[in-house]
């Protein structure tokens, strides 16, 4: 992609969680390939905040998404 | 710079993302989906620029029409030209169309299944996050794309999503392009910090705040009292406030 938002979802009732999304699990956006902000909800499903994940994690979700 | 934005979301069981995939149809009767797969391409270089970019939302494993009308079975990918009005605009558009799917239609679906959710994607006044305040919607939009029932504006108080503001400000830039008439700069990384997502408020906090505090699901949006950064501790989360990943607040299979 080379610009714009893709926004992949897994049902994870129909098909186990892939190897490579168990080490970054939830829901997460790459920011240009190069950051990741992490999504947080509460136990009722709202929204909680969003976090910038350190560069260390980058890699990991980068991997993440390809295989999503 | 942010120019691409790639989402997976994985941090809901599966049952959660009924409502979500039903779209239009009731809870009670789910339809069967395996992925929801939206994605936006950026317009042609040559129309990039123009005031009424045309986008397009291919639709396929969702199993829906635009118009919300949904199969037991993913049909073939549609694709449908989405006039937005001013490229500002569109950008948040576009990064909010992603953040209404994570951070509210897969999860206030659970207690309001019956909506037409993919149609209030493109229709006017969806919610900013800061209450219900209206949004410029889509005046050039195909008249199909207006959602047949629900309202995600009227419900939409709870809603806090990353507008394209609140998701530069996170990775440390105020610009975005998503054109496609150029490639992706490289962005500098910033020391990861803690970001706070009151309505459409983000700050970020001090630095050396106490582990687990920062947090506010605030529905007003209003900034609370304190100093620049510092938030209302109502929320803890103590599983978000270091520098590695966390997992959130969901449970995942």
């Amino acid at each position: 992609m080379t610009a714009g938002e893709l926004v992949r979802v897994l049902d994870l009732a129909e098909q186990p969680m892939p190897r490579e999304l168990r080490c970054a699990p939830g829901d997460w956006s790459l920011i240009d390939g190069q950051q990741i902000i992490k999504m947080h909800y509460q136990s009722d499903g709202q929204f909680h905040g969003a976090q910038l994940l350190g560069p260390s994690c980058v890699e990991l979700h980068r991997t993440a998404a390809d295989a999503a | 710079m942010v120019c691409a934005v790639r989402s997976v979301l994985t941090g809901l069981p599966a049952v959660r993302y009924a409502p979500v995939v039903a779209l239009g149809a009731p809870a009670a009767d789910p339809v069967g989906y395996r992925a929801v797969d939206l994605t936006w391409a950026a317009s042609p270089p040559e129309r990039a620029g123009t005031r009424s970019r045309t986008w397009r939302a291919r639709i396929g494993s969702l199993g829906c029409t635009p118009r919300g009308e949904c199969r037991r079975r993913p049909s073939t990918a549609q694709t449908r030209p989405i006039s937005l009005p001013s490229p500002d605009l569109h950008w948040t558009w576009v990064l909010r169309l992603g953040a209404v799917v994570t951070g509210w239609h897969l999860r206030a679906g659970l207690s309001r299944p019956a909506r037409s959710v993919l149609p209030g994607l493109f229709q006017e006044n969806v919610p900013t996050g800061e209450g219900a305040s209206p949004h410029p919607g889509t005046p050039g939009g195909s008249a199909a794309l207006r959602p047949e029932r629900g309202q995600l504006h009227q419900e939409g108080a709870d809603v806090n999503l990353l507008t394209i503001e609140q998701l530069t400000e996170l990775v440390g830039t105020t610009e975005h392009d998503f054109s496609a008439s150029r490639p992706c700069p490289a962005t500098t990384l910033r020391s990861p910090h803690l970001i706070s997502v009151a309505g459409s408020t983000v700050k970020r906090t001090l630095p050396g705040r106490p582990a687990g505090r920062g947090w506010t699901n605030s529905r007003s949006g209003r900034k609370k009292a304190g100093h620049a950064g510092e938030f209302a501790s109502s929320m803890t989360h103590p599983a978000i406030t270091s520098d590695t990943p966390a997992t959130g607040g969901t449970a995942t299979t």
